[in-house]
């Protein structure tokens, strides 16, 4: 079992502090929830991690990462695959390429990049295509292609669904569920959607303005929410699902 | 009040949409649901008068649309207004908040340039942004101050129907539940009637008392928003959802 911990991140932007000494631990097998409004902090916490430059203007005050039980792989899923891709390149190049920093080349590679093409669902039809052409779930399954060609074990996924129709939605968070359990991943899963917390995720921390308000289970925060913003987020949450329930006449 | 008659519509020789045959009544709140490029924009945008369908016919207040004829157009206008997912491709970047929402009154109302003034500034309060973000532009404000300046914008000339493409889809759910609370008490209120396309049935039902299901260009559902559906794409959207 990894872990990988962010200890204490703070970013200013001069006097404004964007985020404060925000802390998270990362398990593998396990799925962590980072949930919290707009603005509130998620991304930036996610680019940090995932060693993204900071923008001009803006200072980083501690966020250590340290890993225990091994060297971690980190992977980046974004909300806009689109812009994740070089569109000159077709899913084949990149997979290759993502292979080749590996040093797996030649049939390996090939070998390997059809079999996380099938394990993503993925028919090898897509490798000779281009990003224009696939849509935005196709996509994020390929994302999540070249995460298990790159032999990640944590995954930073940031929003990975909110492009995405409902079914899409489902299909993408169950192929995450599957590869956390068969490749012993562990998630980051940034969202603002509530369901998608309490359906996917194994614990939850609440970020508002920048700071860690709750760290809890999903169920816990269900029962229970502790600070303003989970109860702003749940009671966004029940609108939603009690509006369907009652008018669809769904039976739980 | 606006209604589709065997409209299709064709891309690259292919045809994406219909035949499509829908009748809105005045003051009606009808979702358009389905997954993703089954067609729900493409209609929207026919239904607006934005696009030239392939074949079939816009009828408005009992007549044929026609584009040609300018005050029809402008009558058309101003009765039927649409607010799209984009809201920073739909404004102006070099554009004040005040003079974005300001532009449909000056050309479609004859409201003078004070009356005007006291418009854009009700509207700001309407969709409960604060006023001092009249002199702001656009790169100024975040993404869901933008989408309601878009929406008072468009509700500035007080249409009677409002088309809404994905207008939540950028927001986080709770600016999602405040905003559509807020067009629906505004709905009830000026009895405007509203097209809510999304992919999202929990928003469809809080919404709308009509659900009209798309796939591959075609109707194939259209319930009343407490009826359960009938036809297969639309119980698989309904299964996808997370309650």
């Amino acid at each position: 079992m990894t872990t990988l911990t962010l200890d204490a991140l703070s970013v200013h932007q001069g006097e404004r502090c964007l985020l404060d000494q925000v802390s998270l631990t990362l398990t593998t097998g396990r799925v962590h929830a980072l949930v919290g409004p707009s603005g509130a902090g998620k991304s930036m916490t996610a680019a940090v991690l995932s060693g993204s430059p900071l923008a001009a203007g803006l200072a980083r005050r501690g966020g250590e990462v340290r890993v225990a039980n091994g060297t971690p792989r980190l992977a980046h899923v974004v909300q806009n695959p689109r812009t994740a891709f070089n569109p000159l390149m077709t899913m084949r190049r990149h997979g290759l390429e993502t292979l080749a920093a590996r040093g797996i080349r030649g049939s390996e590679a090939e070998a390997s990049l059809l079999a996380a093409l099938a394990e993503v669902g993925l028919e090898a039809a897509v490798a000779p295509r281009y990003a224009f052409e696939l849509s935005g779930g196709m996509l994020q399954r390929m994302m999540l292609a070249l995460a298990l060609l790159q032999g990640a074990d944590i995954l930073i996924a940031d929003e990975p669904t909110s492009d995405l129709d409902a079914p899409a939605q489902q299909r993408v968070l169950a192929l995450i569920e599957r590869l956390v359990k068969r490749h012993d991943l562990g998630v980051l899963l940034i969202t603002h959607d509530l369901g998608i917390v309490s359906r996917y995720a194994d614990t939850v921390q609440v970020i508002d303005a920048g700071r860690i308000v709750e760290s809890t289970t999903p169920a816990a925060l269900f029962q229970a929410p502790d600070s303003a913003a989970a109860r702003a987020l749940l009671a966004a949450h029940r609108a939603l699902s009690d509006a369907y329930r009652t008018r669809a006449g769904v039976v739980e | 009040m606006i209604a589709l008659e065997e409209m299709t519509q064709v891309y690259a020789g292919q045809r994406v949409l219909g035949p499509i045959n829908l009748a809105l009544e005045a003051g009606e709140r009808v979702a358009l649901v389905g997954a993703s490029g089954e067609g729900k924009s493409t209609l929207a945008r026919l239904l607006l008068g934005l696009e030239r369908p392939a074949s079939g016919r816009l009828m408005f207040d009992g007549s044929v649309l026609d584009r040609r004829a300018r005050p029809v157009m402008r009558k058309f206008r101003r009765q039927v207004q649409g607010v799209f997912q984009d809201a920073p491709g739909a404004v102006n970047p070099r554009h004040r908040v005040e003079r974005i929402i300001g532009e449909p009154l000056e050309h479609l109302t004859s409201l003078d340039r004070s009356a005007r003034q006291a418009r854009v500034m009700a509207m700001l309060a309407a969709v409960q942004l604060p006023a001092e973000l009249a002199s702001r532009l656009p790169h100024q404000l975040s993404g869901g101050q933008l989408q309601r300046v878009c929406l008072a914008r468009a509700l500035a000339i007080e249409p009677a129907l409002l088309v809404c493409d994905e207008v939540t889809s950028g927001l986080d759910t709770i600016l999602q539940v405040a905003l559509g609370d807020w067009l629906l008490a505004h709905c009830r209120q000026q009895r405007m009637g509203l097209v809510f396309v999304t992919h999202d049935l929990r928003l469809a039902r809080r919404l709308c008392d009509r659900l009209v299901v798309i796939e591959r260009g075609v109707i194939v559902d259209d319930v009343r928003a407490h009826q359960s559906f009938t036809h297969p794409a639309a119980m698989a959207l309904e299964a996808a959802v997370l309650t």
